[in-house]
């Protein structure tokens, strides 16, 4: 690999790596399903690193991102012709705003969530090990439980609002008054 | 916006699959008018996206109950491990399945040894290939012909526990091979490359029964094949790249064959990639030593093949 291919090579990691959760939440929040979300996600790194430019810099990158995720997501839905609900453009700018103002506090996010899953009863951490595990499926891991899946759905429904909570209340606890 | 919002379930229902178009649009509209609502919603999708980072990624999927004296460790957000995780999950970006919307053409087909099993016969050498071209693992074994007088073939036979994971049962029958790159570096330099994995796998069985899911994966790395064989599969997150696919049978269709593609981005750095192929019974459930069974599922084809794009990427100007 020759000196200027690897410097191109790392200066996108080091840009893509600092946006690629932002980019992931982004994803998510316009497409709902995990496996669309991956897709997508591995479209918009082709994207990006076929396209890269290296004189870009860290501000530029992010914007040009989140312009090449808006467009895999859109070509995403128009390939797939799904029959259902797709949000506006608006939408998807608004979204992207929220997102990129959140972001710049993930990190204490992920500090606070860990705080708040050693609070939680040890029946919902292992729902939750359980739930998240590659490649698990709901309806399997109800059967297993002996529960529906819609029950499932709803337990980790109750357990992402009260860790939501939890983490709100420490970062709020954390701000500078 | 508080948690005992009804608006919540709102969010659930859509994230979950269940909400009809006249909910969708409902939290359109939320998500338009209400400043609150969009926080709301883009935190809920984070939570959802950070307990799925932070699960254990080593594990198999669980499905029995799970000792809570492991979860204390196991969901744990270490920042020293924060670098790692997001060069994992980058490398993991780059698995993808070229699409229609970025044709590429075959330029080379590079053959894996044995890809056919054509000649062998007997059993598959236990454990990590110790050396490029050279299938081994897993309980398993080489069959000239399978009863229904099929193509040549790898018959996986049983599930063996990894030596790293003691303490699991078994449901996977996993096999290997190592394949040089070397004289790929050429073909690589662009880093738009990519590596095609085929599989043909059959499910003989005459009547259905509990799933097996045939699973192809391909792992790219940089260095000596030996600097992974000790750690495997802990290390299997060191991989520049992987690409992976599945497909599920509940038997049935003796004579029907399934294929299972995985493709793989070819970065710059990869000097070798493990080819590993797996039959696995995700409803498996046991005690601690227990072992799937399974002596029906072979793997009659594997081809390797490299791509590169049709055309060269599209200039980009300087500001």
């Amino acid at each position: 690999m020759e000196d200027s291919d690897r410097s191109r090579h790392d200066h996108f990691l080091r840009l893509f790596m600092e946006q690629e959760e932002r980019l992931r939440i982004f994803v998510r929040s316009l497409l709902f399903s995990r496996e669309e979300e991956r897709e997508v996600m591995q479209e918009i790194a082709i994207v990006l690193w076929r396209k890269f430019d290296p004189a870009t810099d860290q501000t530029a990158f992010a914007r040009w991102a989140f312009g090449v995720a808006r467009m895999e997501c859109l070509a995403f839905r128009r390939d797939r012709g799904r029959d259902r609900h797709h949000f506006g453009e608006e939408v998807f700018d608004l979204l992207a705003e929220v997102v990129l103002e959140q972001a710049d506090h993930l990190e204490e996010e992920h500090q606070a969530l860990q705080s708040c899953l050693q609070k939680l009863p040890s029946d919902h951490r292992s729902l939750l090990e359980s739930a998240y595990a590659p490649g698990v499926k709901i309806e399997s891991l109800a059967r297993t439980l002996n529960r529906t899946p819609m029950a499932v759905y709803k337990t980790l429904h109750r357990i992402r609002l009260i860790l939501m909570e939890c983490t709100q209340r420490i970062l709020t606890a954390a701000e500078p008054t | 916006m508080k948690i005992t919002d009804p608006r919540f379930d709102l969010i659930r229902r859509c994230h979950d699959g269940e909400a009809s178009p006249a909910e969708l649009a409902e939290l359109e509209a939320h998500l338009r008018e209400d400043p609150s609502f969009r926080n709301a919603y883009v935190r809920y999708i984070q939570m959802d996206l950070s307990l799925g980072r932070m699960a254990p990624q080593h594990s198999k999927p669980q499905t029995g109950p799970i000792q809570s004296a492991h979860l204390a460790s196991s969901w744990r957000w270490i920042p020293a491990m924060a670098a790692g995780l997001v060069l994992g999950m980058f490398t993991t970006s780059l698995i993808f399945a070229f699409s229609e919307r970025n044709p590429a053409t075959p330029t080379q087909i590079t053959k894996l040894g044995d890809g056919g099993f054509g000649e062998r016969i007997g059993k598959v050498p236990s454990g990590f290939p110790p050396a490029f071209g050279l299938w081994s693992g897993d309980d398993s074994e080489f069959v000239r012909n399978d009863p229904q007088g099929g193509p040549p073939a790898l018959r996986f036979v049983r599930a063996e526990r990894e030596s790293m994971l003691p303490s699991a049962g078994a449901g996977s029958c996993d096999v290997y091979q190592l394949i040089d790159l070397s004289a790929l570096k050429s073909k690589a330099s662009s880093g738009e490359a990519t590596l095609s994995l085929s599989v043909q796998f059959r499910d003989a069985r005459a009547s259905e029964g509990e799933t097996v899911r045939f699973i192809a994966r391909i792992y790219l790395f940089s260095g000596a094949p030996d600097s992974i064989q000790a750690g495997w599969p802990l290390n299997r997150r060191e991989a520049l790249a992987i690409g992976s696919n599945q497909i599920d049978s509940r038997g049935g269709s003796p004579d029907s064959r399934s294929h299972v593609t995985a493709q793989v981005f070819l970065p710059p750095l990869a000097d070798f990639a493990l080819v590993h192929l797996i039959a696995n019974k995700p409803d498996f459930r046991a005690p601690t030593n227990a072992q799937a069974t399974f002596g029906e599922q072979f793997i009659e084809e594997v081809q390797l093949t490299l791509k590169t794009p049709l055309a060269p990427p599209p200039a980009i100007s300087r500001r």
